[in-house]
C-alpha cells in the first residue's frame, strides 16, 4: 500500500495541534479539553492500527512508529494515574506530553512499511519496547511536573508544592518497574540473540546510567535531608533517559553497532 | 554518613564511571574499563552495602519486594563475576555441507578450544522479503545443525537467530554467515556457568520492583493545586 508522505506529515502535525488544543482547554478548565484529548487520542490510535496492517508487524520498527506509539501512551496512563495515584488534576500535563513527540515524528523519516529482520523475530521484541515506551512516557510527565513545579515555585503554597512533587514521585513509581523490565527483558532477550546478557554496548550502558540515577532519586526521597536532591537527580536521570532514546536512533554512526536497526548491516 | 546517603553516593560514582564507557571509541568499544579495578571495587562495595542494608533492615512480609530487589542485584552481579572469572566465549567458523564433525574450536587468534562433541552444519538457508527498491531486508536466517555425543544417535536441531542451541553446558548462538559463498557459518560458542545465576536475579529484580512500585501505587497525596 502506498502512503503519501505529506498526508501523513499533515495527519501528525494536526493530531499535534489537537493535543496541544487539549492541553490549553484542559489547564484553562475550558469545556470540551477532554473530549478533543479523546478524539485525538483515538486518531493516533487509528494511525497506529494503520501502521500495523501496512507493515504488517507490530508497529514498533522504527523512530516513526515509535513516536506515534509514545503520543497513544499518555491518555491512558493519564486514566490510570488519575485512578489510582490521585493525579486527576494532571490531565493537560499529561495532553501536553502527548503532542511532544509526535512533533518530533513530523521532522524525521516516516517509514511505515518496516520488514521485520531475524534479530527482531524475537517473544521479547514487543514486551520490551512497549514497556519502555510506557515508561518514557510517565517520566516525561514527571519531568513536565518538576519542571512546572520549579518555574512556578514562587507562586505556589507549601500544599501545592508537595502536592507536585508526590505527583511526581506517583508517576515515577509506575515508571520505574516498567523501566526496571524493558532494560531486563533486553537483557533476556540478548542472552537467547546476541550471545550474552549483556555487552557494554553504548545504549546498553546508557540506558543502565538512565535506571541508575532513578534509583537515585527514589534513594534520595528516602534519605531525610537528601530530600532537597530528589529535583537535581530527576533532571539529570531525564537527560540520561533522553540521551538512551535518542542517541542510538538519531545518531546511529556515533552510537551503537548492536541496536542500530534502522538500515541494513 | 548514613546508609542512604552511602548508597547515593556509590550510585552516582558509578553512573559517572559508566558515562566514561558510554561513548563508543574509534575502532572498537570501550567496554575494557568495565573491567578495571576501579569500577569492580564499585561494584564489591555495592554488593556489601546492599547486604548491610538487608541486613540491617530485617525479615516481614513488608519488605519481601525490597529484599527481592537488592538481593536480586547481588545474586546478578555474583552470577556475571562467575561467568567472567569462569566462563568461555568464541566466535569461530563452521563449514556448511562438509560432512565432517569438529571437535574443537578454532580460535581467530590461535589454538583451540575442545569440545566434548562432534558438531556440523548440514545446510544453510536464506530468505529475503520482497525487495523494496534498492534494500533487500533478510526475513530467516536457518542453520541444520548435527551434534555428534558419544554414546548417543546423532542429535538434528534447528539453530536460529534468537534461537541458541544448548548442548553439555555450551550454548551456540547463529551470528553470521558468508554471503558470497555460503561456504560456512559464523557461530558464538559459550559455556557460562553463572548465567542461571544472572537470569534468576533479573526475575527477582523485575519482580521485586514491581512489588515495590506498582502495587503500591496510590500512597500519595491527592488533590487539585
Amino acid at each position: 500500500m502506498r502512503v503519501d508522505d505529506q498526508v501523513l506529515r499533515l495527519f501528525l502535525a494536526g493530531a499535534a495541534a489537537g493535543f496541544g488544543v487539549a492541553w490549553l482547554l484542559i489547564w484553562r478548565r475550558w469545556r470540551g479539553g477532554f473530549v478533543v484529548f479523546g478524539a485525538t487520542w483515538a486518531a493516533v490510535a487509528g494511525l497506529i492500527v494503520f501502521n500495523a496492517v501496512v507493515a504488517g508487524e507490530p508497529p514498533l520498527g522504527n523512530m516513526y512508529h515509535v513516536q506515534v506509539f509514545l503520543a497513544a501512551c499518555f491518555l491512558p496512563l493519564f486514566g490510570v494515574m488519575a485512578w489510582r495515584g490521585g493525579l486527576a488534576w494532571a490531565g493537560h500535563y499529561f495532553a501536553f506530553a502527548s503532542a511532544i513527540p509526535l512533533i518530533g515524528a513530523c521532522f524525521m523519516d516516516r517509514d511505515v512499511v518496516w520488514r521485520r529482520m531475524p534479530a527482531l523475530q524475537s517473544a521479547w521484541f514487543v514486551p520490551h519496547v512497549t514497556t519502555y515506551m510506557i515508561s518514557y512516557s510517565l517520566a516525561t510527565v514527571a519531568f513536565v511536573l518538576l519542571v512546572v513545579s520549579l518555574i512556578r515555585r514562587k507562586s505556589l503554597d507549601e500544599a501545592d508544592r508537595s502536592r507536585y512533587e508526590a505527583g511526581q514521585y506517583e508517576v515515577l513509581r509506575l515508571a520505574f518497574p516498567l523501566m526496571t523490565f524493558g532494560m531486563l527483558s533486553g537483557a533476556l532477550w540478548a542472552d537467547a540473540a546476541w550471545g550474552g546478557y549483556w555487552s557494554w554496548d553504548p545504549k546498553e550502558t546508557w540506558s543502565l546510567i538512565t535506571w541508575m540515577l532513578y534509583l537515585v532519586y527514589f534513594h534520595c526521597r528516602k534519605g531525610g535531608s537528601l530530600r532537597r536532591l530528589t529535583g537535581w537527580a530527576q533532571g539529570l536521570a531525564f537527560a540520561a533517559l533522553l540521551t538512551t532514546f535518542l542517541l542510538v536512533n538519531l545518531l546511529p554512526k556515533l552510537a551503537s553497532a548492536l541496536h542500530s536497526y534502522a538500515s541494513p548491516r | 554518613m548514613n546508609r542512604m546517603a552511602a548508597a547515593v553516593v556509590l550510585m552516582v560514582l558509578l553512573a559517572l564511571f559508566m558515562l566514561a564507557g558510554a561513548f563508543p571509541s574509534e575502532g572498537g568499544t570501550s567496554a575494557a574499563i568495565f573491567k578495571t579495578p576501579v569500577f569492580l571495587g564499585l561494584a564489591g562495595f555495592l554488593v556489601g552495602l546492599i547486604l548491610y542494608c538487608s541486613w540491617k533492615g530485617g525479615l516481614g512480609f513488608r519488605r519481601i519486594g525490597f529484599l527481592l530487589v537488592h538481593l536480586g542485584v547481588v545474586v546478578i552481579l555474583v552470577g556475571a563475576l562467575v561467568g567472567w572469572r569462569n566462563g568461555e566465549k568464541h566466535d569461530f567458523v563452521l563449514p556448511i555441507g562438509s560432512g565432517e564433525y569438529v571437535r574443537e574450536i578454532q580460535l581467530r587468534e590461535g589454538g583451540s578450544v575442545p569440545l566434548p562433541f562432534g558438531m556440523a552444519c548440514h545446510r544453510f538457508s536464506v530468505e529475503f522479503y520482497e525487495p523494496q527498491g534498492k534494500s533487500s531486508v533478510p526475513r530467516l536466517f536457518l542453520a541444520d545443525m548435527a551434534f555428534q555425543i558419544e554414546g548417543e544417535p546423532v542429535r538434528e536441531e534447528k539453530l536460529a537467530v534468537n534461537h541458541p542451541i544448548e548442548i553439555q553446558g555450551w550454548r551456540f548462538y547463529l551470528m553470521s554467515y558468508d554471503s558470497q559463498n555460503r561456504a560456512y557459518v559464523v557461530l558464538t560458542a559459550r559455556r557460562d556457568p553463572g548465567r542461571l545465576a544472572v537470569v534468576a536475579g533479573i526475575w527477582m529484580v523485575i519482580v521485586g520492583t514491581v512489588m515495590l512500585g506498582v502495587l503500591g501505587l496510590g500512597a500519595g497525596r491527592r488533590g487539585a493545586p
